[in-house]
């Protein structure tokens, strides 16, 4: 009921004796804001919120990098509950910016899951499934590799390849779904994880067989061991995997299997 | 004011009535007596709970011109009884 009081002066005295809500909630300036706002432990929520409605977006960023400064830990969760709030008000990206400054993702991944249903922007898309991966969130970069089609496949293969995650689901979905067969059979060669090139084929896509077999002769993989593989597949587009091999001269290597394909028919 | 300055360290309570009679507020809105004196009185005896009652109730109107005086009831009571000035905002 009391609104023409000295809100600075009131401020003053509620900050001396450890009232930081109610200080934060009369301070005019910024500068002094951004100081009683670092006593989060005893500033109520909504507090806080209601203080950062007042904020531009410049004012807001640098608050909000202070809170995360002070504490990234603690304070992570909160900030990501402000800017999710003020996201019409606080650009997404100098949001992410701050989050993830302090190498804390719990915060960051936070806002991610909010802003994510309102975004087409392959950035932010792409930093959602960095983050996931990172906190070995998999199912959830296989469930937004598979669900959605704004982010960009290329950016996402270079990562999931390079950061040699545990969980090679995602990045099989990914090269399925967007076609980089020769590239994921090549990375899995490679990286010596044979299981997955079988749990692909046997699994994901026994079609993708041409390409998959085609690929392995290219990096002169053991034929025993193309052709075991090929032995476990019966149903494949056999004019592709016909063509595949009679490029590279290896032909023969089918007949066996043609063979049994043609049994199988009669 | 003799009286109320007399009667306050005898019987704060009476006086606190005292003093809200002889401020009522007349046609145009004034209080008959200014409530710095009175607050000051108050005061002088550290009374805050009476300076407190009496504020609340004389600032009711939350007019613009009385500022000081809304400034003044949080000082009081942020500085002696945090929980009072909390009800206040």
């Amino acid at each position: 009921m009391c609104t023409h009081y000295d809100r600075d002066a009131v401020a003053k005295l509620c900050e001396q004796v450890g009232m930081y809500g109610r200080a934060l909630q009369n301070y005019q300036s910024v500068e002094n804001s951004k100081r009683v706002m670092l006593n989060t432990h005893v500033i109520q929520p909504d507090i806080m919120v209601e203080f950062f409605g007042r904020l531009n977006e410049e004012d807001s960023l640098t608050c909000l990098y202070e809170l995360m400064r002070s504490n990234p830990r603690t304070n992570g969760p909160l900030c990501a509950d402000i800017a999710v709030k003020y996201s019409n008000k606080i650009d997404a990206k100098k949001s992410i910016t701050v989050l993830e400054s302090f190498g804390v993702n719990d915060g960051l991944l936070q806002f991610l899951c909010n802003v994510l249903p309102h975004t087409d922007d392959a950035d932010i898309y792409f930093k959602y499934i960095e983050t996931c991966a990172r906190l070995n969130r998999f199912t959830d970069v296989e469930k937004v590799i598979k669900e959605t089609s704004y982010y960009d496949p290329v950016r996402v293969r270079d990562f999931l390849m390079e950061g040699k995650f545990a969980d090679p689901r995602p990045l099989i979905y990914l090269c399925d779904m967007h076609h980089f067969i020769e590239d994921l059979t090549k990375y899995l060669y490679q990286t010596k994880q044979q299981k997955c090139i079988e749990i692909y084929l046997f699994k994901v896509n026994s079609s993708a067989a041409p390409k998959v077999l085609g690929t392995l002769l290219n990096l002169d993989c053991d034929e025993n061991y193309i052709r075991q593989l090929l032995n476990s597949i019966r149903i494949t587009p056999i004019p592709e995997l016909v063509e595949e091999f009679e490029n590279r001269g290896k032909l023969r290597m089918l007949t066996a299997w043609l063979e049994a394909r043609y049994e199988e028919r009669s | 004011m003799k009286i109320l300055r007399a009667m306050i360290p005898i019987n704060p309570q009476a006086a606190l009535k005292l003093a809200q009679m002889i401020s009522v507020r007349d046609a145009t809105g004034n209080p008959k007596t200014p409530l710095e004196g009175i607050v000051s009185v108050f005061l002088e005896f550290h009374k805050i709970q009476e300076t407190t009652a009496f504020l609340l109730e004389a600032l009711k109107g939350n007019l613009a011109h009385e500022g000081h005086l809304q400034t003044k009831l949080f000082q009081i009571n942020i500085q002696s009884n945090p929980n009072v000035a909390e009800g206040i905002f």
